[in-house]
């Protein structure tokens, strides 16, 4: 009888907790059933996220990226979900102590040992969750390479893991977060306005030659930033690594 | 049996890659291809014959194709029914 590899045995982990990040983002916080449930994984890769039905079967299945650092916690994973459709719903109304299960992890959308700094990282909406397991495996890392994000939201609100970013810029001084607002702008704001354009990624961009570029973010932003990147005379292969979502 | 690469579906996710990396890696453009496939068709798909695949048995390589969370992977019997 064949084997199942590995990153698709379905683990069981425990809800630990559930974080309301907006009306219609959540994180789930979980941690392994057993102690052979858990496994290692890289910052930005992703897992199916099981529901379960009350036998143990899957319900369905959806991916997800894997929001914190694996040296966060051992064995603990967090998961930022956006309301999108059934699966996502259904997951938002189980409770601490309900067991979902896991598989993975999967992706290569992660910082290689050749990829040059500094690090320079743009997300828009739920497309930060990849990002900030990165950025904070590298400041866990005690990596001193500069790390530049440029994360675009429509409004304030929707901002995700903003407050976690402004406590690693005091914390890291090489970790340098920059946010923009879509739509409205509260009275107070100090950051950037509107959509990320050549004029704001210019004054962004560290005056370097040599950077690796990590970008998640709906389909039409992704294409934007390349195409801005590009005519920054980046090199497309070699220096931006891109992650995209499917529909 | 034939594998086909959707490069049009495809989003570099990779699940292919990690469950039956003997049959699949990422080309240039960080899209699926199979290895040591047929050369790449005009089309906007990646394809090779089954039999020409070494190493991975046939389930993993089923398991590789399941694991696409766009299901940009088909494979199909010689007769042309579509396993996945």
């Amino acid at each position: 009888m064949p084997t199942i590899p590995a990153v698709l045995r379905l683990r069981r982990f425990v809800i630990e907790e559930i974080i309301w990040e907006s009306v219609n983002v959540y994180t789930l916080v979980l941690i392994p059933e057993q102690v052979e449930d858990a496994f290692d994984f890289i910052a930005g890769q992703w897992v199916y996220l099981h529901p379960l039905n009350e036998d143990g079967s899957s319900w369905g299945k959806a991916a997800f990226s894997i929001a914190s650092a694996p040296a966060s916690q051992p064995g603990r994973i967090e998961l930022c979900i956006e309301i999108k459709g059934e699966l996502t719903r259904r997951a938002s109304k189980l409770g601490v102590g309900h067991v979902v299960g896991l598989q993975g992890p999967f992706g290569v959308f992660t910082v290689r040992s050749t990829d040059e700094a500094p690090f320079l990282f743009l997300a828009a909406g739920i497309g930060i969750t990849p990002l900030r397991s990165m950025i904070e495996q590298l400041l866990a890392q005690g990596s001193e390479q500069p790390i530049h994000l440029l994360y675009s939201s429509r409004e304030i609100e929707s901002f995700v893991y903003w407050e976690r970013f402004e406590m690693l810029r005091q914390r890291y001084p090489s970790f340098h977060p920059t946010c923009t607002l879509t739509g409205s702008v509260p009275a107070v704001w100090k950051d950037e306005h509107g959509r990320i354009n050549g004029a704001m990624l210019d004054r962004w961009l560290p005056a370097v030659s040599h950077a690796t570029f990590f970008m998640c973010g709906p389909e039409a932003f992704m294409q934007d930033m390349q195409r801005l990147l590009v005519e920054r005379g980046i090199d497309t292969k070699k220096q931006i690594r891109r992650e995209s979502f499917g529909s | 049996m034939r594998i086909v690469v959707d490069r049009q579906i495809c989003i570099g996710a990779a699940a292919c890659v990690i469950v039956a990396g003997k049959t699949f890696q990422l080309d240039a453009e960080g899209k699926a291809e199979v290895v040591n496939g047929a050369a790449k068709e005009q089309t906007e798909e990646t394809s090779a014959a089954l039999s020409s695949i070494e190493n991975d048995d046939c389930q993993t390589i089923i398991d590789g194709a399941l694991s696409c969370p766009v299901n940009a992977i088909h494979l199909y019997e010689d007769d042309g029914t579509q396993i996945v």
